[in-house]
């Protein structure tokens, strides 16, 4: 349905859409996946300003004025910017997008839910950069890359954000999506997106799979010696799966091809 | 026997006992009286070696207080302030035990140990109240209290400061006819500082003077007159003899600025 | 007074208690009640055992605050003993020392030390009872603020820092633990040792030294042991408010305030107050987990207030 209505948009709003993505556009991105999105568009000359945490492409903070934390960005960096559109990710920053959206900012919160709503979350930002062409041609690169992963087939995981205490992505976040996407069953089904849960229960769900995006295997094997069975994931580049970026879709092939290793070395 | 020799004490900056000199003999009662911040306190307090700064020797049986550790001290003087207020809900019995912790610090007290705070409790008839706390206890008997876990220690050397002060005239009355009672039992040396000259007429034998922290005179009891009292606290105070011999004082309020 | 039949007979009772409880938050969970299958018996083993021991060295801290300072008020949050400890824990973690051995509790407890021991220094000479709790307040207000500031520059221990202030007793690894409850338990052992001098102490500054007690020297010894306890404890269970205040409170209805027999009392209400605090915390919301601190400050919160208006 959300897509729709950014189908819908885009359509209502093509035909103005050339008065919209003028020359004068003074992007802020307070989230690093939408800093990656923008460079990957080659919509860089808009952006005027990132926050501590975009390190990637790594020119990005080398060139960029920052304008602090993700959570707690500085309000009078970003008003000496003069943005004409702040672009951030919604989740933890709500105290400081309220008192933007109150000084008058446009503030528009990018918050994908799965990989479709991310695909048109970079369409929308070619138009409001006027980069349309380079959005559509990343759109495409990506759904290929995408359709290029083989599916993972009844196999459940569980998303460990923080190892102690133990925190997981339940099924109403992005990663969550993502890991679907491949062909994984998340074990995580509640309400809260980012919940801590016990160890004990996870024990007994005995998940085929266990994704580390907040620490190392052996830190979470010292942790959780009772949990033999559970095939762990533990990527090296976190920013490339948690991010949702143009670079999930190699995100998502590391995590196969390490389930594929993983799964390989458990049979051994 | 007590002897202080040159000593001064005090706190930070100022000495308030000023290099005093005085012998207190063993096995008689003290009143150590004078005004208001003369430093009564603060004489006794340097007994138990209380007062942080000091200069001179107090000897007592001809041995310094300062080469005497303070376990060894503790066996022979005791001090009661005149008011406690202890936490939490100690019971009389487990108050008057500490007493004898003074004496001997094992983990669990002897059966000697045990004998003597029982005899102690009895001595201050406290008997009945011994499993009740000693905050929910009446002021006379939380002196009773101290003079019990006093009694337990043993020692041949009392300090009392202003012991009853809080008490009314009977509670009074019942705690000094215990301290005379202490006394002609067990030879024991005790100063108390008063500030109602009676109760110190009617419980003491000797007395010291103190004013501005400089012992004026020692005095028998006999020896004490209207005019040294009045000269100690600056105001006409007049004694009176009873045809059995004893004296009351008075202090005049009216008319009684020597004219 | 109570005889050495009554010492026994107290000591068999907190046993019991405490062993009652350990049995049920090992053996009850959200699928019934009865022996669980080995690897979550062993994994419910470590929990209770942690809060267990926990529990008991924050009472036992407690008791000892509480009577030194003879202020029936003290405890090791309140008096930012904990918070201490939990910023050189933080500190320990951000220069990436791993949690193993002695060094985590020795620091933590080092740390708590020199926090009771400027909160005393603000609070001024006279230990008043209101001044303590205050300054403890502000120099844990000032601990946390320190944290917070650590893991804003290093954004990766976030969760686990601020799951680590509200108490979590999910500890597995069996060195840190032992080590910690190693270093509590002889801490404890002293204390309680001590119970005598600790009584005494109680009375106060003059009555102390008529007893024949260095104050300063004794009182000192007493302190820097129980915050050595309270580092030992939070190095495995993270900052638990209130226990230490409440246990020592609940076991002097049963046994008076003689130490030598409120300490034994003390130790197992804690351990038995933890071990129900964790129940509640990990099985409320199951599979959900509510910080185990958070249910303890729910319960010791009002009972501060009745404490403080008492």
């Amino acid at each position: 349905m959300r897509i729709l209505l950014f189908l819908s948009a885009f359509v209502l709003g093509s035909g103005c859409a050339r008065q919209n993505a003028q020359e004068g556009v003074r992007i802020v991105s307070l989230s690093p996946a939408i800093t990656e999105i923008i460079y990957a568009i080659g919509a860089e000359d808009k952006l005027f300003g990132i926050t501590n945490h975009c390190s990637w492409p790594p020119e990005a903070l080398k060139t960029k004025d920052s304008v602090g934390d993700f959570s707690f960005p500085s309000i009078e960096k970003i008003t000496e910017i003069q943005p004409s559109l702040i672009l951030a990710a919604g989740d933890g920053q709500g105290k400081a997008l309220s008192r933007l959206t109150n000084l008058g900012y446009d503030v528009r919160i990018f918050q994908p839910a799965d990989i479709d709503e991310l695909f048109a979350q970079i369409t929308e930002t070619g138009r409001l950069t006027g980069k349309e062409k380079n959005a559509a041609q990343l759109v495409k690169r990506m759904n290929r890359e995408m359709s290029s992963i083989p599916r993972i087939k009844n196999k459940s995981i569980f998303i460990a954000v923080c190892s102690k205490p133990l925190i997981c992505a339940s099924d109403k976040t992005f990663l969550s999506a993502v890991c679907k996407k491949i062909g994984f069953k998340n074990i995580s089904v509640f309400k809260n997106s980012y919940p801590g849960v016990n160890a004990e229960w996870l024990m007994l769900q005995k998940p085929d799979y266990i994704l580390l995006t907040g620490s190392s295997e052996k830190e979470f094997r010292a942790l959780y010696p009772y949990i033999k069975k559970s095939k762990i994931i533990c990527p090296e580049n976190i920013d490339m799966i948690v991010r949702p970026g143009p670079r999930i879709t190699r995100g998502m092939m590391e995590i196969y091809y390490l389930a594929k290793d993983a799964a390989k070395k458990n049979a051994e | 026997m007590i002897e202080f020799k040159n000593f001064s004490s005090g706190y930070k900056n100022d000495f308030v006992i000023k290099n005093i000199n005085c012998r207190i003999e063993s096995g008689k009662t003290y009143a150590l009286i004078g005004p208001n911040a003369a430093g009564k306190t603060t004489m006794l307090r340097s007994l138990i070696k209380d007062i942080p700064k000091t200069c001179g020797h107090i000897s007592i049986d001809g041995n310094d207080t300062k080469q005497i550790s303070d376990a060894e001290l503790t066996k022979k003087v005791s001090y009661a302030p005149s008011e406690i207020n202890p936490a939490f809900n100690y019971s009389v019995s487990e108050f008057t035990a500490m007493g004898r912790f003074a004496v001997n610090r094992a983990f669990w007290e002897t059966k000697e140990d045990i004998k003597k705070i029982a005899e102690a409790l009895d001595a201050m008839d406290l008997t009945p109240v011994a499993d009740k706390a000693v905050s929910e206890l009446s002021s006379g008997q939380k002196q009773s209290c101290l003079l019990a876990q006093i009694i337990a220690k043993n020692t041949d050397i009392i300090l009392l400061d202003e012991p009853a002060a809080h008490l009314d005239i009977y509670h009074r009355a019942v705690f000094f006819r215990k301290i005379l009672s202490l006394k002609k039992e067990t030879e024991k040396t005790i100063i108390i500082t008063f500030h109602d000259l009676n109760d110190a007429m009617n419980a003491a034998d000797s007395f010291i003077l103190l004013k501005e922290g400089e012992i004026r005179t020692v005095a028998e009891k006999n020896e004490i007159t209207g005019e040294l009292l009045s000269a100690l606290y600056g105001t006409k105070v007049i004694i009176s003899e009873f045809r059995d011999g004893r004296k009351a004082v008075l202090p005049l309020f009216s008319g009684g600025d020597g004219s | 007074m109570r005889s050495k039949k009554n010492f026994i007979l107290i000591l068999l009772g907190a046993l019991a208690a405490g062993t009652a409880v350990f049995f049920l938050s090992v053996c009850l969970g959200p699928g019934g009640f009865g022996i669980p299958p080995e690897e979550i018996l062993r994994l419910r083993l470590m929990r209770a055992l942690c809060g267990a021991g926990a529990g008991a060295a924050l009472a036992a801290a407690g008791c000892a605050y509480q009577t030194v300072l003879a202020n029936p008020l003290a405890d090791p949050y309140l008096l930012g003993s904990s918070s201490g400890a939990a910023a050189g824990i933080a500190l320990l973690s951000f220069f990436g020392v791993s949690r193993a051995g002695f060094i985590y509790p020795l620091t933590a407890g080092i740390c708590s030390c020199l926090t009771v021991a400027a909160v005393l220094k603000i609070a001024g000479r006279s230990f008043s009872k209101k001044n303590i709790i205050l300054s403890g307040v502000a120099v844990n207000l000032f601990l946390s603020a320190a944290v917070i500031f650590l893991i804003s520059i290093r954004k990766k221990e976030f969760f686990s820092v601020i799951y680590f202030m509200m108490g979590d007793l999910g500890e597995t690894r069996p060195s840190l633990v032992t080590a910690s409850l190693g270093a509590a338990a002889a801490g404890s052992v002293f204390l309680f040792a001590k119970s005598r001098f600790l009584n005494a102490l109680s009375t106060g500054k003059t009555l102390s030294r008529q007893l024949g007690l260095d104050y300063r020297k004794e009182s000192l010894t007493a302190l820097a042991a129980a915050s050595l306890i309270t580092g030992a404890a939070v190095s495995i269970s993270g900052t638990i408010g209130f226990i230490g205040l409440m246990a020592p409170h609940i076991a002097r209805k049963f046994t008076g305030s003689d130490m030598r027999f409120l300490m034994p009392a003390a130790a197992a209400a804690g351990a038995v107050l933890l071990m129900l605090s964790d129940f509640a915390a990990k099985n409320i919301l199951f599979p959900q987990e509510i910080p185990v601190g958070v249910i303890s400050a729910m319960l010791g919160a009002p009972f501060f207030l009745w404490i403080y208006r008492k």
